[in-house]
């Protein structure tokens, strides 16, 4: 015989609301729990996320330093290889290898010889003849384009 | 009920974990990090880099080139592996693959403190120390190739092999350069590597060598299970110094002209050394210091003792003629004399305490002008008698004789000028006249400097400052006047004027004048003392100081030939020399000529 009657599971069903007024105050502060650990978690995860960040930002940094180090070595050859480049003993060894016939400016083909007087100017260049013809002469009778000729230049 | 029992486990399982999480991730992340770290790092120690050279205008001399050191563990190498990576060292670095197969042996054999040979295992090789960047590169590759293949071979066959762990190392390193070969090798001096350090050899790199040495620091870093540093893993450095950078007084294109020229002139007079040195009268900076014989210090083949040495410092001589002025000059400067006063020259043969002085002349007579013109020996002896051996000798104590320059330079020679007690009754007639005493090239150029520079002698100066790389700090070294050594502006001008006439027509170094400018200067010429022998009539040193514009000087040369073949003068063989290198570099800076007036260019 069943004691109970029919509508007894209705009344069971919300008999647990009405046994446990609390429930929404439980279930809210469970909530709260869950939250607070949601939230806990979520912190963990962004550090843990942004220590990975920063992991990687390093490595990158290190990335770049290496190659700036490595940038930094080439510069010293670089370097290196340049002032081997200008040394003079390259440089004349490269001057006789392709056959440049160079000689240094003579007085005649400076600017700066202008303060010199005219009959004075006139003598240095009979003694530069004398001393070497060919280089003297050359730089005395050939005028130099854009710069004046010694006699032309002097003050009287 | 059963949500409940999951809820009373769960929670604190996960409240616990959570914790537990959060506190190995945030409130002991770096203690954590830091025990990793100790278990996937190592450290070492690590070397700066030597302090580079430079000259005045930052033009490199000595420098540091990148490099690889590739060093190995023998032992570690499987012995069937051996003469292939045998093959591969000798394809980069040069020596045969005989050579490098022996050396790769797992044992070598060892004396052990009973005395008893044993074989021992094989820890330590250096396949290459000085490797280039790209060489390295290339060997490092085909390293890993060829055990790669290897174990490709391998695999099919019964076991694997991999790269032999342990075996080889790669250390970053530099290795001292010389871009400009022989330039100024004689000052800079060379480093030999003994034992894995620097050890200076001479010149600058050995006196310096305490500023220029790097400072150790430690390295920690992150490792692969090789013990392989990881490219771009966690470094971190302590410590450690990179040696400071050395900026010289030398000009390079002032150097290199004056040793262009004494190329030639060792080829045209085949001496057995020529000295040379260029300064800048006003400061006491030393522009160029040249020699020959040299070395080129890239170039180990043409290492000579006799080349190697600093020779401009540590050698001396009698100076011979180059010396007169300094007596002469204080003669003016105390009025014992004027420019007019005349002079019996005993027509170039005098005699005195029983022992003949010659001239290389016979002069009658001739003014104290003269006598420096035509460099009388007689005359200045007879000057120099007037003065007294006290003065005479502190003319030449005044002018720096007998004491060093204070240039960096280990065995520099003081020269030998002895007290007036210790001077026979000849001594005042010869040293004098530059025999006698011994004089530096370096102590002869300073004097020079104060006679062009109205009687200051400056301190000379080769290193003008140090600067550390790291902070930018520089040491300076600011020019000194040691103290005025004449007196009286006129007389100083007086002796310039004489010494002005030696390079005119008349005097003794027609050949050291340059067009355009006046140049004053002394030759000097003596014969070389030899000993067990006495003077030597074959073997002179031959000279030329001066200075130039007479009046204004930028520079002052000493040219000095020991032994010459061919010719004997100073005017003849180091006159020329002074003239080419002085007329190259006046142009360099482009200094303006004198204003000769006619009459001076028509003396005779």
């Amino acid at each position: 015989m069943n004691i109970q009657p029919g509508r007894m599971t209705q009344t069971r069903r919300t008999s647990s609301a009405r046994r446990d007024p609390d429930f929404g105050r439980q279930f809210a502060r469970v909530m709260k729990v869950v939250l607070c650990l949601v939230l806990i978690s979520s912190v963990l995860v962004i550090h843990i996320y942004m220590n990975q960040r920063i992991a990687e930002t390093e490595a990158q940094i290190r990335a770049v330093r290496q190659n700036i180090s490595r940038v930094r070595t080439e510069i010293t050859n670089l370097r290196n290889r340049k002032e081997e480049y200008c040394s003079p003993e390259f440089v004349r060894r490269q001057m006789g290898r392709f056959g440049l016939n160079l000689v240094p400016a003579e007085p005649g083909q400076v600017r700066l010889m202008s303060v010199l007087p005219s009959s004075q100017a006139r003598r240095l260049a009979v003694q530069m003849e004398q001393r070497s013809p060919v280089i003297a002469a050359d730089s005395f009778r050939r005028p130099v384009p854009g710069r004046q000729r010694f006699g032309s230049m002097s003050r009287d | 009920m059963r949500g409940k029992l999951i809820a009373v486990w769960w929670f604190p399982l996960a409240a616990f974990l959570i914790f537990r999480f959060f506190h190995v991730q945030v409130v002991r992340h770096d203690y954590y990090l830091g025990e990793a770290r100790v278990r996937y790092t190592a450290s070492r120690t690590t070397t700066g880099k030597r302090g580079e050279i430079f000259d005045r205008s930052g033009y490199l001399l000595v420098g540091n080139s990148p490099c690889v050191e590739i060093f190995c563990t023998p032992a570690n190498l499987p012995e069937n592996s051996r003469r292939g990576v045998a093959v591969i060292c000798a394809k980069h670095f040069g020596k045969p693959a005989m050579w490098y197969f022996r050396r790769l042996a797992p044992t070598i054999r060892k004396k052990g403190s009973d005395g008893v040979e044993k074989e021992v295992p094989s820890l330590y090789f250096m396949i290459n120390r000085q490797t280039p960047l790209e060489t390295a590169e290339s060997f490092k590759r085909e390293l890993v190739r060829f055990f790669q293949t290897e174990k490709e071979k391998a695999a099919q066959k019964t076991t694997a092999r991999h790269f032999p762990r342990g075996f080889i190392a790669y250390r970053n390193s530099s290795y001292r350069t010389y871009p400009k070969g022989r330039l100024a090798s004689n000052i800079l001096g060379y480093i030999n590597v003994v034992n894995d350090s620097a050890v200076p050899q001479g010149g600058l790199e050995k006196e310096l060598n305490r500023d220029i040495t790097p400072e150790k620091g430690r390295e920690i870093y992150e490792r692969t299970r090789d013990g392989i540093p990881l490219d771009y893993g966690y470094r971190k450095f302590t410590g450690g110094r990179d040696g400071k950078d050395v900026y010289l007084t030398i000009s390079e294109p002032v150097q290199a002209i004056l040793e262009e020229e004494l190329d030639a002139a060792y080829a045209k007079w085949r001496p057995e050394t020529i000295y040379a040195a260029i300064a800048d009268p006003a400061t006491g900076e030393i522009l160029a210091l040249a020699q020959r014989p040299t070395f080129d210090p890239g170039d180990r083949s043409s290492f000579d003792p006799a080349a190697v040495r600093t020779r401009i410092a540590e050698d001396s001589y009698e100076p011979g003629s180059v010396i007169k002025p300094f007596s002469i000059g204080k003669a003016l400067d105390w009025g014992v004399v004027t420019p007019g006063t005349v002079i019996d020259c005993e027509k170039g043969r005098w005699i005195y305490l029983k022992r003949p002085l010659t001239d290389s002349h016979n002069y009658d007579k001739l003014t104290v002008a003269g006598v420096i013109q035509k460099s009388s020996n007689i005359g200045t002896a007879k000057v120099a008698l007037t003065l007294g051996k006290e003065r005479v000798y502190e003319v030449l104590k005044t002018f720096g004789f007998g004491e060093k320059t204070g240039l960096p330079f280990p065995l520099e020679s003081r020269g030998y000028l002895p007290r007036p007690k210790r001077w026979d009754g000849l001594s005042i007639t010869r040293f004098p006249i530059g025999y006698g005493i011994r004089v530096s090239p370096l102590q002869l150029l300073r004097a020079y400097c104060a006679l062009a520079s109205n009687g200051d002698l400056p301190e000379l100066r080769l290193v003008d400052r140090l600067v550390d790389t790291a902070t930018g700090k520089e040491t300076k070294n600011p020019p000194k006047i040691i103290r005025r050594t004449f007196m009286n502006p006129a007389a100083h001008r007086q002796l310039v004027d004489m010494m002005i006439t030696v390079t005119e027509p008349g005097g003794t170094a027609t050949k050291a004048a340059i067009p355009g400018y006046r140049v004053a200067g002394k030759t000097g010429t003596s014969r070389k003392y030899v000993p067990g022998k006495g003077y030597s009539r074959g073997a002179y040193f031959a000279s030329f100081v001066g200075f130039v514009p007479a009046y204004k000087p930028r520079l002052v040369m000493l040219v000095t030939f020991d032994n010459p073949k061919g010719a004997s003068y100073g005017g003849t063989i180091a006159g020329p020399v002074f003239s080419r290198a002085a007329s190259r570099i006046l142009k360099y800076w482009n200094v303006p000529p004198d204003h000769i007036p006619e009459k001076s260019g028509k003396k005779k």
